[in-house]
């Protein structure tokens, strides 16, 4: 019957943006914790059956607990997640859609900005999948931003608060993606640091860059 | 989310993606077999209009006639695009078939390599006759009615069958073209090509833009010079007469003129203020060398024409589409009320399959089959 305890308690850990490592210290943590819980009830005369749902019950709801250890962690990442991904999808539908009505023109290229966005998206709804969430976020993220800078020229005009509004977003999610720790980590201000140093190098590296070759493409 | 959940929120965004993309490609093709205007036109001294459109790669002349109509004149071969057209009386047009600018990168370029023809044909249609055939880049047509020829304005013309090998610097010049083929030089220019040209009624003077810095160009001095309009005498072509006011050092880029003494030219309203350029055509006393009252068409225009008996003056707005694509659009500015019109080109749409299916085009294809 442990077996029902550890799958419940798998689907609550698996709710949170943890790395596998930290998953799996959670995983034992709250483990002994519901079956303490257990133990509990089987003392009070319950069957195991009985005492294991008494348990569960008292707990609470997988999803509830899960999503309130991610809010813990990282209040409304979920919700600022779906607010890019809906932006991006909003304004880069909108705008290709425009075009193509007023100046009977296809932007196809601009439609790229859908594999970042569905990449950002993906991470704010998958409930589903296990993976290094830290990680493959911070990619996605990467991704959305290169995606939506390489398509800029498009968000000129009258799209630009739009535009600006999401790269700053993207940006902010990014730093706060990997600057966030989810357990007490050795070295924590250090690696802060570095962190920091290396994400805020890489954007000004890229933007230099492409300042550079507009320059050279004669913009 | 679930995995169900998962695989219908991104189905339904890969179907919406697939959707937009098939009906922009629909779209993109029907836009690229629809001719389009190419901003070279002509306007006949009776006010009838000639004018170049470009559909699937193939470039077509008009003449619009009637309500709303227009008459496919001819239709240049398939790497090949037709520019400057300008009527030859009431009944001919002339015109260049060029291969048009080289694609070499700045610094290599081989004018010498391309083809220009310059080309009669009849306002009603039928056989074009070819007048000259050159290596180069014939860049402006200009008739001259007083003296039945034509100006000729290119870069790197020769007639010779082979081309000249290696780099050569830029070099342009202006050459006289008779209706049988007689081609002389006026003058060459180095660094610069004169725009904007002009030629007097009675054939003896000519009126360009150039750079002034034209007869002694140095890497420094292109960038501190400015473009001024010009008088040339076409048979002392090396007296060079400047027009504008010498002691303004504001860019001109356009110029028409209305009569001996007035002209019409398009410069930078705020020179000097900072921001972006605000172009406007201005009226200019050539006696008192000072400008007069603006027109306020207030942006940047080209291929500026008198048409009418000079009641009328014609331009080309050129603007980007947002995939980048130049569009071309041909207006018109009353100079007696001031009032600015686009004009509307005959709609050409249901014309391709005309265009495909006409003698010109078969004998054309029969040629370059041959």
């Amino acid at each position: 019957m442990t077996h029902k305890l550890e799958n419940y308690v798998k689907r609550i850990v698996e709710q949170t943006d943890c790395s596998k490592s930290e998953r799996e210290d959670l995983y034992e943590e709250m483990l002994s914790h519901v079956m303490m819980r257990r133990e509990e009830e089987r003392q009070k005369g319950k069957t195991e059956k009985e005492a294991e749902e008494e348990a569960m019950k008292l707990f609470g709801r997988e999803a509830k607990i899960g999503d309130g250890l991610q809010q813990a962690m990282f209040p409304y990442r979920r919700e600022l997640l779906l607010l890019l991904a809906l932006l991006g999808f909003l304004f880069t539908f909108g705008k290709y859609t425009a075009v193509l009505v007023q100046e009977q023109t296809a932007l196809l290229p601009i439609l790229s900005g859908t594999a970042g966005h569905s990449a950002v998206l993906f991470f704010a709804l998958n409930r589903a999948f296990a993976v290094n969430r830290k990680i493959w976020l911070a990619l996605a993220l990467l991704l959305n931003l290169l995606l939506l800078l390489l398509n800029m020229t498009s968000f000129y005009g009258g799209w630009q608060p739009a535009y600006l509004l999401m790269i700053g977003l993207n940006i902010y999610l990014m730093y706060r993606t990997v600057l966030t720790y989810e357990r007490p980590k050795e070295h924590k201000t250090a690696r802060r640091i570095i962190h920091v140093v290396n994400i805020t190098l890489g954007l000004a590296a890229g933007l230099g860059e492409g300042y550079i070759y507009l320059i050279a493409m004669g913009f | 989310m679930n995995k169900k959940g998962l695989l219908i929120v991104f189905g339904v965004i890969a179907f919406v993606t697939g959707g937009l993309a098939a009906a922009g490609q629909m779209v993109k093709s029907s836009e690229e077999a629809s001719p389009s205007f190419t901003g070279e036109y002509s306007v006949g001294a009776d006010g009838t209009l000639a004018y170049v459109t470009e559909s699937d790669g193939i470039q077509t002349l008009h003449v619009a006639v009637g309500e709303g109509g227009s008459r496919q004149v001819y239709i240049a071969d398939d790497s090949k695009e037709i520019w400057a057209p300008v009527f030859n009386g009431e009944d001919e047009l002339a015109f260049v078939e060029t291969t048009g600018y080289p694609d070499a990168p700045e610094g290599e370029q081989e004018f010498q390599l391309e083809y220009s023809d310059v080309r009669t044909v009849s306002v009603e249609g039928g056989e074009p006759e070819t007048v000259l055939q050159v290596r180069g880049v014939i860049t402006d047509l200009v008739n001259d009615p007083a003296r039945k020829r034509w100006i000729v304005n290119g870069i790197h013309l020769h007639t010779d069958e082979k081309p000249e090998e290696g780099f050569i610097p830029y070099s342009s010049g202006l050459y006289t073209l008779r209706p049988d083929g007689s081609f002389e030089e006026i003058r060459s220019f180095d660094t610069y090509s004169p725009g904007s040209l002009q030629i007097s009624e009675d054939g003896e003077k000519m009126l360009m833009i150039l750079a002034d810095d034209f007869e002694n160009a140095t890497p420094d001095s292109m960038f501190e010079a400015t473009e001024r309009i010009y008088e040339m005498e076409i048979n002392q072509p090396e007296e060079m007469a400047v027009v504008s006011d010498e002691a303004k050092d504001i860019p001109i880029s356009e110029v028409a003129a209305v009569d001996e003494n007035r002209l019409l030219y398009q410069t930078i309203m705020n020179w000097g203020e900072g921001g972006t350029f605000e172009y406007d055509f201005v009226w200019y006393d050539r006696g008192a060398k000072e400008e007069g009252d603006r027109l306020h068409i207030n942006e940047a225009v080209q291929e500026t024409q008198l048409g009418d008996d000079d009641a009328w003056l014609y331009y080309v707005k050129r603007s980007r589409k947002s995939d980048q694509t130049e569009v071309f659009e041909l207006f018109r500015y009353d100079l007696e009320s001031g009032e600015e019109e686009k004009v509307k080109l005959p709609h050409l749409n249901s014309q391709v399959l005309m265009i495909r299916q006409s003698p010109i085009f078969f004998e054309n294809r029969k040629k370059e089959i041959c």
